[in-house]
């Protein structure tokens, strides 16, 4: 029980901190979302040439993509971020 | 010029002192080395081609190449830069006797000299034996050789001056994300230039990220006439100055800017 108060503390810190910042936050939320832009551009070029990867068309490749991603996304807020506290 | 030297013996131990972490980064390239042979030899085994001038063995090269040259390139003066921002220890940097950028570029040398000897030698026999075919292009090495020191002062300039931008933002590690995915993308180090649709081809001839990799891996890799050599790296040329002028200005400003973060 310890352990996960620690966690949810670690959780609320780095929220704060990335809060305290706010040009620093906007800076983030912006490139995060031009650079998934840039993956699917990488993923376009890659099907402009070719028409399925191992019998996978464009579409299903990208909804791998993503959902990855997203799961990605969740654990590194949830584990890799505020661990990171731990680390600095 | 000694003491540029022992920065470059100090970029060479700090990257040796932990070993384990030298074994487990050589071999995180070696598996980004297979994933990346998996994933085009995928793409041509499936006959799903409409690009008739791109071909399975020249794309397998470029890859392998850019691969190569990308572990020992890659910098991380951007990350560094930051650190010292952020901790305050800038201060310490600055007021020593010694110019600043020459300094970085001096521990960047050390750490590629590093990375030459435990990554890229290594790779480079481990894809020369799984090919059993010649990556290079005998008859032009050494314009090659040229092309690649030409990169690396590009991508070193380039990274120098997003580090230094940190004089202005304090944090820029998210445009650093940010430009280095359109960095990965757009110099050819994930997909080889020649595979871009015309749109992207032409925008990207007015940036400098196609000079970091797919002019050396491509004089490198593939026969090409003296002419169009010699344009490469005319271009590469160019873009060093340009990126030298604009290092320059920022230094020359951003030093006045630079806020410190305790310390």
């Amino acid at each position: 029980m310890d352990y996960f108060r620690m966690y949810r503390r670690f959780v609320i810190i780095y929220i704060k901190g990335k809060l305290e910042y706010h040009l620093s936050l906007l800076f983030e939320l912006i490139a995060n979302t031009i650079l998934i832009g840039v993956y699917f551009v990488g993923f376009n070029v890659i099907f402009h040439n070719f028409n399925s990867v191992a019998g996978w068309n464009k579409y299903e490749v990208l909804f791998m993509f993503t959902t990855s991603w997203l799961s990605y996304s969740f654990s590194c807020f949830f584990f890799w971020s505020p661990m990171q506290i731990l680390v600095n | 010029m000694r003491k540029y030297i022992d920065y470059i013996v100090i970029g060479i131990k700090e990257h040796m002192v932990y070993p384990s972490a030298i074994w487990a980064k050589l071999f995180s390239k070696i598996i980004y080395l297979y994933l990346q042979f998996s994933i085009w030899t995928a793409l041509f085994s499936s006959h799903s081609q409409i690009n008739p001038l791109i071909n399975r063995e020249d794309t397998l090269k470029y890859i392998i190449v850019a691969t190569i040259i990308s572990a020992f390139i890659e910098c991380n003066t951007i990350e560094w830069i930051n650190a010292q921002i952020q901790t305050g220890n800038i201060i310490m940097e600055l007021i020593r006797p010694i110019d600043f950028r020459k300094m970085i570029f001096s521990r960047h040398l050390g750490d590629s000299i590093v990375k030459i000897v435990f990554y890229c030698i290594p790779l480079s026999m481990l894809a020369i034996v799984a090919i059993r075919k010649p990556l290079l292009c005998q008859g032009q090495i050494l314009c090659g050789f040229l092309s690649i020191i030409l990169a690396y002062g590009i991508q070193f300039l380039y990274s120098l001056i997003i580090g230094l931008l940190a004089f202005w933002l304090i944090v820029t590690w998210p445009l650093n994300m940010l430009l280095g995915a359109i960095y990965k993308l757009l110099s050819g180090a994930w997909i080889p230039v020649t595979m871009f649709p015309d749109l992207l081809y032409k925008i990207n001839f007015f940036l400098p990220f196609r000079a970091i990799y797919a002019i050396p891996v491509t004089i490198m890799k593939s026969q090409m006439n003296t002419q169009n050599i010699w344009k490469d790296i005319r271009t590469q040329l160019i873009w060093i100055i340009f990126l030298f002028v604009i290092t320059e200005i920022i230094w020359q400003i951003g030093k006045r800017k630079l806020i410190v973060q305790g310390g």
